[in-house]
């Protein structure tokens, strides 16, 4: 069929010419991190999905949602399942507020503030296994365990700190959020110095506290990093994964701070379980992007909002 | 133009693949040992590389490639589907029917029979690593459960006494035991050590499926049995029986007294860190005993190893497996037949050849220049030659006092019991969900509720695969 050089089409087909010669070195630098990127994570998430759907880590038989219905009945799938939202729970509140705070607490120090930026920020250079392992001693049922030592000296008798399926959760929330809070801390710390100070002077002729500075200036200005990083907190807590291996012992006790990643671990490399594992992986992702789209949906509510405003 | 480019390239690289298959041992059949002992076993390898010496000047169509590769499931797929799992390697005894279903390993029956060696391979072991009629492997050596039980601590608490040598009592004059031989005396002891002491009386396990395999034992000793074929030939659970409520609330009660260390989630290889100070008594396989000493640093002159307490009079017996040793599913029936054959230069062939003598000596003379401890071993073959070779030289290389072992190894014949056939490793799981209730709960859980949830599970899983 002739298409005539002012046809809609043809200008189109010449329009895709000039876009890939114009960018031809830009896709030609692309190309190696494209392969590698597909070899190592596209390829392996697609047999993930695929496989989830399979009999077998070598896909003999396609079986459905066979997978996927093992693992629903699964008793284990399920309390991981609520203890992710446990998880959730305790780290916003023991772990979101903290870094809020500490950020708010650096921006106010006067004297030694690299210091203090330093000190808050080490624990996050700590390997994340030895902290890991730290918090273990420190959780330990011996009475030569840090905090029975503690225990110890008020005549009490050692306790089994991770033993204790109510505990299990915080503590190892507690734990995250140690190494975890300073990195958060100093982001908070940066949204803090970005606040204008005539804001809080102007405030101040007008006789507000500090409570409501706080409030009324300082909470909205930072809500964006807020929201941003309460999202973010959500996502990596349902990752949660060497915490309650090594301090609950493999999600122990009683499978009471067992979280989805490592159920999926155990089912693939411990029971050789890999479809059933890969359904396991494929529920979590799911999860996670639903708060990722939720997370993306707010942040263009905020701005459309703070536009409109702006407007 | 294209020709000249073809003939450039391809030509010369034809060349080179033609001549690297004529030289360099090429046409030899390469086995891969992945026993092999690590570089840092200085001592094995060099003991070792003699026996490659003489295996491969012997036959020369074979080559040894050393290959060490320590068994674990996270690495087992990816060297597999990877190309470089070992042609052979040992594994745990859990493991043989779980590689067979992934079709990782593959039988050797007939190179088995070819030798003789299905006849003269110990009949627990055997069932343990035969799956439709074949065999998947060769058993390196058995395990029996028994009770480990720290002396000193109990001579510590006044529970035994010393003589005039400084040997501990371990009988009365009448040679009835002075330690522990029931489930029952075993509470009673570990309530006199926690009068004095801050050491608890007994490990027991209770996560990674450790407590329920342990707990599967202490429940036979209490006259369960936790699964049978009816006269339909339906597979029927039997986890919540009153004899195996019985032994979960036996567990309970050493809760309930403080008896039992304060986790809920004990491991098994915590064992050996803890039978020094934390704890008087554990269920240890008899396979790992010198980990005692090598890892826990504990005397081995202070320690026993007893046969299984009974929970009902009647029953001592010993859970008892083999760690066997696996083919790679892609090795040929020569590599298989090269690795048999080296079995006999290593010391773990069936037979009473000199070479076989040999090793087993080297092995020995290793274990002695190490300092490590000597302990008799579950011998993996049944056959009256090699059992009467093996035993004659332990008995010359055993480097325990034996007053405090004999008993196990006297008895472990008519104690032995292999695991349950059906879905252990899922029974051990469900077993151990019940085990950490009771011990997160003591003074309210119910053990009979917590069993009868467990056997439901496990029924289920006979009536989805088994009961058609």
């Amino acid at each position: 069929m002739y298409v005539s050089p002012g046809h809609p089409k043809a200008k189109k087909k010449r329009n895709w010419k000039a876009i890939l010669k114009k960018n031809a070195f830009g896709w030609a630098i692309m190309i190696p991190t494209l392969l590698l990127f597909g070899f190592f994570v596209w390829v392996p998430l697609g047999k993930n999905i695929v496989m989830s759907f399979f009999s077998d880590a070598n896909f003999s038989t396609f079986v459905g949602t066979r997978n996927y219905e093992l693992l629903f009945q699964m008793d284990v799938f399920l309390a991981s399942l609520g203890n992710t939202f446990k998880y959730i729970l305790w780290s916003l509140l023991i772990g979101y507020l903290v870094p809020i705070l500490l950020g708010f607490l650096l921006s106010e120090v006067v004297h030694a503030k690299g210091f203090f930026r330093v000190a808050l920020y080490l624990p996050c250079m700590i390997s994340g296994i030895a902290v890991v392992f730290l918090f273990r001693n420190l959780y330990g049922d011996e009475p030569y365990s840090i905090l029975n030592v503690i225990l110890g000296l008020f005549g009490l008798p050692a306790q089994s700190w991770a033993g204790n399926v109510d505990l299990i959760i915080p503590l190892i929330v507690l734990a995250m959020t140690w190494r975890g809070a300073g990195s958060t801390a100093l982001i908070y710390l940066s949204s803090f110095q970005q606040i204008d100070n005539a804001m809080y002077e102007a405030a101040r002729i007008d006789g507000a506290g500090a409570w409501e500075r706080f409030w009324r200036i300082t909470i909205p200005s930072i809500k964006s990093t807020m929201l941003t990083l309460l999202i973010l907190q959500i996502i990596s807590v349902f990752q949660v994964f060497y915490e309650p291996m090594i301090i609950g012992n493999w999600g122990g006790p009683v499978n009471s701070s067992m979280s989805l990643m490592l159920l999926s671990y155990k089912l693939a490399f411990a029971d050789f379980n890999y479809p059933v594992s890969a359904a396991c992986c494929v529920v979590l992702a799911l999860i996670i992007l639903t708060f990722t789209l939720i997370y993306q949906g707010v942040v263009k509510l905020l701005d459309r909002v703070s536009g409109g405003a702006k407007a | 133009m294209k020709n000249k480019t073809f003939g450039a390239f391809v030509l010369p690289l034809g060349a080179m693949l033609l001549s690297a298959c004529g030289g360099g041992g090429g046409d030899k059949i390469k086995l891969r040992i992945g026993f092999w002992p690590e570089p840092t076993e200085t001592r094995e390898v060099a003991m070792y590389n003699l026996w490659k010496e003489a295996f491969e000047a012997e036959n020369p169509e074979y080559t040894i490639i050393a290959d060490p590769y320590t068994y674990d499931t996270t690495t087992i797929m990816s060297k597999f589907n990877g190309g470089t799992l070992p042609t052979v390697f040992q594994t745990w005894f859990t493991e043989p029917l779980k590689l067979k279903n992934l079709n990782i390993i593959r039988p050797i029956t007939s190179q088995l029979h070819a030798l003789g060696w299905d006849d003269m391979m110990d009949d627990g072991m055997k069932t343990t690593m035969t799956f439709d009629g074949e065999i998947y492997g060769v058993p390196r050596d058995g395990y029996g459960l028994g009770l480990l039980l720290n002396m000193k601590t109990f001579y510590d608490n006044g529970l035994l006494e010393k003589d005039k040598d400084g040997k501990y009592i371990l009988y009365d004059e009448q040679d009835k035991p002075l330690y522990p031989t029931s489930f029952e005396e075993i509470y009673e002891a570990s309530l006199a050590i926690s009068e004095y002491d801050d050491t608890k009386g007994i490990l027991i396990c209770s996560a990674n499926k450790n407590g329920g395999w342990q707990f599967n034992n202490i429940a036979w000793n209490f006259g369960a049995n936790f699964q049978t074929q009816d006269e339909k030939g339906k597979w029927v659970a039997h986890l919540d029986s009153p004899e195996s409520v019985k032994a979960l609330s036996w567990i309970q009660k050493m809760k309930q007294d403080g008896l039992l260390l304060n986790s809920p989630s004990v491991t098994y290889d915590e064992w050996y860190s803890s039978i020094g100070s934390k704890v008087a008594m554990a269920i240890v396989g008899s396979d790992v005993l010198h980990l005692a000493q090598t890892s826990g640093g504990v005397n081995m002159d202070d320690l026993a190893f007893l046969p299984m307490p009974t929970g009902d009079g009647v029953h001592h017996t010993s859970l008892y497996g083999g760690t066997p040793f696996v083919f790679n599913k892609n090795a040929t029936d020569a590599q298989v037949e090269g690795i048999l054959k080296f079995f006999d230069y290593i010391g773990r062939s069936p037979t009473t050849s000199e070479r076989n003598v040999a090793a087993i000596v080297d092995g020995y003379e290793v274990s002695k220049a190490k300092n490590q401890p000597v302990i008799p071993k579950i011998m993996p073959w049944k056959n009256e030659d090699y059992l009467s070779m093996a035993k004659n030289l332990e008995t010359q290389y055993l480097s325990v006092d034996m007053d405090y072992y004999a008993d196990f190894y006297d008895h472990i014949d008519q104690n032995k019991r292999s695991e349950e056939p059906y879905y252990t490793q899922e029974m051990y799981e469900f077993l151990d969900l019940a085990i950490q209730s009771v011990l997160t709960a003591p003074d309210t859980a119910s053990p009979s509720a917590l069993l009868t949830t467990a056997n439901a599970k496990l029924q289920s899983l006979f009536d989805q695969n088994l009961n058609h």
